[in-house]
């Protein structure tokens, strides 16, 4: 059983997902495991067959356990080490499934390092392959530059082919796209999302950016987009409890409320952020998003300009969607998805009557905030952009 | 002048100071056995009757021998000093390194020290005193030239070279070679110091050899020819100065070395080589360096346990076909 | 060429001898001061001989020296801030830091420079001998030694083949009777080093150290023979080592009392009390002299001072001709 994690001390094994006497090759994944933070897959130490005794599926084991072994063809595993592993003991310090002693596997049974010369690894790099899927033809098994060629043309070969698709192309992902298909999936498979969709009229906001348009100058360039972030930003100062994050067992609170707001560019989502929006006059804080979304856009963004918004709101109003179920960008809690801003047939007074209207998608983090708690953060930043006076302090001053 | 002449190294070595001493009355050349006797290995046949005293025997003094060539220099003459064996460049370690190595530098560069100290090493049959290849110990002293030639053709453009220069030179002639033939360029022949010679070209893996070790390796890589295996074999000509760039650029080629040599094994010159391609070559490299070298034991009397020492055609040959596989 | 020393010799002798020895006590007092490196093996005591022995020969005789002292290098005219800066590793010397005080050279001056292991003059030596042989040139190749040195097997390679060879070779002993901390008793088989040239087929003399008209001849007559081409002469002078082996050496292995007693034999006073005799020297001449000699040392401690240290770059130099 190994450790991941510093904190865990046993885990459950799921599933075996090759049976006791099949062959394995080392890397293969052998069993799912369970730790009280994740599912993991555990892979073969070793090339052999798989033999038991095995742990029981949704049996416990410490840290340490033996659930399995990796054996030569003829081999058996030890008897004794045996029936400790069959019982889940621990035998410290032991690999998660052992290997018997002699040839490779031994060899390659704890170490996670692969023996490859210098050169097979530059070329591994440049071609984006894993070198311990590759097996060495070198002296004592060292993978070669003629390993990793040969290696790299069945790849391409077997490209051809995607879980029975046909393959036009493959190519790597920018490392940007990397990053965020990395996030994305931990924040959709880890983070328990609930997501509210709110109504919002936009009367007073519309009547408001028409007499700034109308008067010229900067406050010209104020959109509705930044009336948002503003509006969410003083609904979360006014809610610190949702301005939060998960840590393990702990609720973390953030000292600041920094907004992200995503940026569509070529290499891929980018969320530069606006440092302490809730205290930033509207208009100050419109021109910091222009300045910092042309940055995005020209790659000229600062270290200190990414990643260290506390919530984040995205826009694809554009486009006409009206609302959407957004994924959460961790560890933040909230984000707050904008559409389009549109004019509505609305009932109000028991008649019919047309209003200009946007829908926010707003994600929490379910395990920051329940239902209702979300609600009123939720309903308040509607009330804000109803009502947007609050928001507009500084504003005249400042035009 | 654009023929050649085939020549047996010890010939090509005698034709050498023969030329150099008609050429320049400052040449003198001595030491025990060397007058009348003509060399303990009897390649100065002549020299006596034609040079006169320029060419006189010493005393069993090696630290006299080298100690002298080191003042007859400073004082503008140009001595060919014969040690015999190599062995007994350890009897006059002390003129050697400190004194061939390093009176020019401790005076600042007053002097030049235009000295040569041949000496005959390796082979089998003389024991653990006279058998020495001390290539390793004379490479790691600044101060000294160290040529080692493989072929007539480079024992004598080597040793006028060496005679030419300003600098001492160690010149280690190799036993077994000097009864050796081969074609050696008529007239004027001068081998530049540093500059390797690729014996043979290959892609499979870089050798690096020389004198006796080199014959072998060439034998070797005929027969890993035979199979397809195509090696590239380097011949590092001088040691001091070391063309480290042939190497590298083999070896960023190949993606492997094998250093062949008569000397024992531990801090040889394999493992500068390989210290070398670790420093500026480690991302070139594609396979473990090898060295074949002799096991650290003194090196015996009798050939067939000399033999079982040394590197063989055989050990070459299975040590490039576990790199190259 | 008369043995003798004339009385021009004879003031120069003096001369040179009281500056070696006030410059020593200069650079030991800059050593003990922390302003120089204490690197200096002192020769106070045997000075004297030293520059007799070169009065006695040839400006162009090739000469390598031994360590103990600056009465060599002062014999010939190197000027006092040349040592200074070898010494001190600064621009102006001789090697630039590479060699110190130990390799002082001056080929202009037939000071042909010291090698570092003892003994290594010697083979050398029979080198520079070799050459001037075969050359038929007259010099005579001088080698001081001490009686240390000679239990090198270098000496008794090279004393061999000089006089198998009859080489131009003058073998100069300074017999201090000491090795370092090792008195000769303990380390040396032969009471008189001169002794050894017997096996080696040229003649061995002694002389006292202490009387520099003593040495001036037999060095004279000694040259005389070698550049006949009669051979190499083993010269043995008994001198005196007043000092430590080193600037700072605690000298434990002998009394402050052995070595005052010594001191009777100091050739400074002895030569002096003769040029008085001979009317060469008298009070206000002598304090004329140690004035200028005084003036001497200070101007090439002040230029000494004023030299920038050898550039760091220097130690890549001269490492190899070509």
């Amino acid at each position: 059983m190994p450790r991941i994690g510093h904190s865990m001390t046993e885990g459950t094994l799921v599933a075996w997902r090759v049976a006791a006497g099949a062959a394995v090759r080392a890397g293969d994944v052998v069993a799912v495991i369970e730790t009280d933070k994740a599912e993991v897959e555990l892979e073969s130490p070793a090339d052999g067959l798989l033999a038991g005794p095995l742990l029981a599926p949704n049996e416990v084991a410490p840290v340490g356990a033996v659930l399995g072994w990796v054996v030569a063809p003829g081999e058996s595993p030890p008897p004794e080490q045996a029936s400790r592993a069959a019982a889940g003991r621990a035998a410290p310090g032991a690999p998660a499934i052992a290997a018997t002693p002699g040839g490779d596997a031994a060899s390659a049974s704890t170490s996670r390092r692969v023996r490859a010369s210098p050169r097979a690894r530059r070329l591994a790099q440049e071609r984006g392959l894993d070198l311990a899927r590759i097996a060495g033809s070198g002296p004592e098994g060292l993978v070669t530059e003629a390993d990793v060629e040969r290696a790299s043309r069945r790849a391409e070969e077997a490209s051809d082919l995607f879980a029975g698709r046909r393959v036009a192309e493959r190519r790597r992902l920018e490392p940007l796209r990397r990053a965020s298909a990395r996030r994305t999936t931990e924040a959709w498979t880890r983070i328990p999302h609930i997501v509210q969709m709110i109504d919002v009229e936009l009367v007073r906001l519309e009547a408001l950016r028409g007499e700034w348009k109308r008067a010229g100058g900067a406050r010209a360039g104020i959109t509705l987009n930044d009336a948002v972030v503003k509006a969410a930003a003083v609904a979360l100062a006014e809610h610190p409890e949702l301005n939060a994050a998960v840590d393990g067992d702990e609720l973390l609170r953030f000292a600041d409320v920094n907004a992200g707001i995503a940026v569509e560019t070529a290499r891929g989502l980018l969320v530069p952020v606006v440092a302490r929006a809730d205290r930033l006059p509207l208009l100050e804080l419109s021109l910091e998003r222009r300045r910092l979304a042309e940055k995005a856009r020209t790659g000229g963004l600062a270290p200190d300009e990414l990643g260290t918004s506390t919530f984040t709101v995205s826009n694809l109003g554009g486009f006409g969607i009206r609302a959407g179920t957004p994924v959460l960008n961790p560890p933040e809690a909230v984000l707050v998805f904008v559409g389009a801003a549109e004019e509505r047939a609305v009932v109000r007074d028991g008649a019919l009557a047309i209003r200009p209207l946007v829908t926010l998608s707003i994600a929490y983090d379910h395990r920051v905030a329940d239902g209702a708690q979300a609600a009123r953060v939720t309903a308040r930043i509607r009330q804000l952009l109803e009502e947007p006076s609050p928001l507009l302090a500084g504003l005249e001053a400042s035009a | 002048m654009s023929g050649t002449r085939s020549l047996s190294y010890g010939e090509a070595i005698r034709e050498a100071l023969a030329e150099e001493m008609r050429r320049d009355p400052g040449v003198i050349l001595y030491g025990e056995d060397v007058a009348v006797y003509g060399g303990i290995f009897r390649v100065l046949a002549g020299l006596r009757e034609e040079f006169g005293e320029r060419v006189f025997d010493t005393p069993i003094s090696e630290n006299l021998i080298v100690g002298a060539a080191v003042g007859a220099a400073m004082a503008g003459l140009r001595p060919v000093a014969e040690l015999q064996f190599a062995d007994f460049v350890y009897c006059a370690a002390d003129e050697i390194v400190l004194k061939c190595g390093t009176w020019r530098y401790a005076h600042d560069g007053a002097f030049r020290l235009p000295l040569v100290i041949r000496a005959a090493s390796g082979g089998y049959g003389f024991g653990p005193e006279h058998s020495q290849c001390p290539e390793a110990f004379l490479m790691h002293q600044p101060g000294i030239r160290l040529a080692v030639p493989s072929t007539p053709d480079d024992a004598k453009g080597l040793l006028k070279t060496a005679i030419r220069s300003d600098d001492p030179v160690v010149f280690l002639e190799h036993k077994l070679l000097y009864g050796v033939k081969g074609e050696v360029p008529d007239g004027e022949h001068l081998t530049s110091f540093g500059r390797a010679r690729v014996r043979r070209s290959g892609d499979a893996l870089t050798i690096v050899a020389w004198q006796d070790m080199l014959r072998r390796v060439l034998a070797a890589a005929e027969r890993l020819a035979a199979d397809g295996i195509e090696v590239e074999v380097i011949d590092p000509v001088t040691l001091n100065p070391f063309d480290r760039e042939t190497i590298l650029g083999s070896v960023r080629r190949t993606g492997g070395c094998l250093v062949v040599e008569e000397a024992y094994r531990t801090l040889g010159v394999g493992a500068e080589i390989g210290a070398l391609l670790m420093e500026q070559a480690f991302g070139d490299l594609d396979k473990p360096l090898r060295r074949l070298a002799i096991p650290d034991v003194p090196v015996p009397t009798a050939q067939h346990l000399v033999e079982a020492l040394v590197p063989s055609v055989d050990d070459v040959v299975r040590a490039v076909r576990e790199l190259v596989g | 060429m008369s043995d003798a020393m004339d009385d021009a010799t004879r003031l120069e002798v003096h001369r040179k001898m009281l500056l070696a020895r006030r410059f020593e006590e200069r650079v030991r007092r800059l050593a003990m001061a922390g302003e120089l490196p204490a690197t200096l093996h002192p020769g106070e005591g045997q000075e004297g001989c030293q520059i007799a022995a070169l009065a006695a020969l040839r400006p162009d005789d090739p000469m390598l020296y031994g360590h103990r002292g600056v009465g060599y290098w002062i014999a010939r005219g190197l000027p006092l801030e040349r040592i200074l800066c070898d010494i001190a590793g600064k621009e102006g010397g001789t090697n630039r830091g590479k060699g110190g005080v130990m390799h002082v050279v001056d080929p202009g001056r037939a000071i042909l420079g010291e090698s570092g292991t003892l003994g290594g003059n010697f083979v050398v030596g029979a080198g520079v001998a070799l050459a001037e042989r075969l050359r038929r040139g007259d010099r005579v190749v001088v080698m001081f030694f001490g009686d240390g040195t000679s239990n090198r097997g270098q000496f008794h390679e090279a004393a061999n083949f000089a006089g198998a060879r009859k080489l131009p070779c003058l073998f100069f002993c300074e017999n201090n009777g000491w090795a370092v901390s090792v008195p000769a008793s303990e380390s040396t088989a032969v009471r008189d080093i001169a002794s050894r040239a017997a096996g080696y087929g040229m003649p061995g003399v002694v002389v006292d150290g202490s009387d520099l008209e003593a040495v001036y001849r037999a060095t004279a007559r000694a040259a005389d023979r070698i550049r006949r081409g009669e051979g190499p002469v083993l010269l043995e002078a008994k001198v005196v080592r007043f000092l430590g082996h080193f600037v700072g050496d605690p000298e434990p292995y002998r009394t402050r009392e052995s070595v005052e007693a010594e001191r009777a034999r100091d050739p400074l006073p002895r030569f002096q009390r003769e040029l008085r005799a001979r009317g060469l020297l008298d009070d206000a001449r002598l304090a004329g002299l140690e004035s200028e000699i005084t003036t001497e040392i200070d101007r090439a401690v002040e230029h000494v001072r004023r030299q920038p240290l050898v550039a760091a770059a220097t130690a890549f130099e001269s490492v190899y001709a070509s």
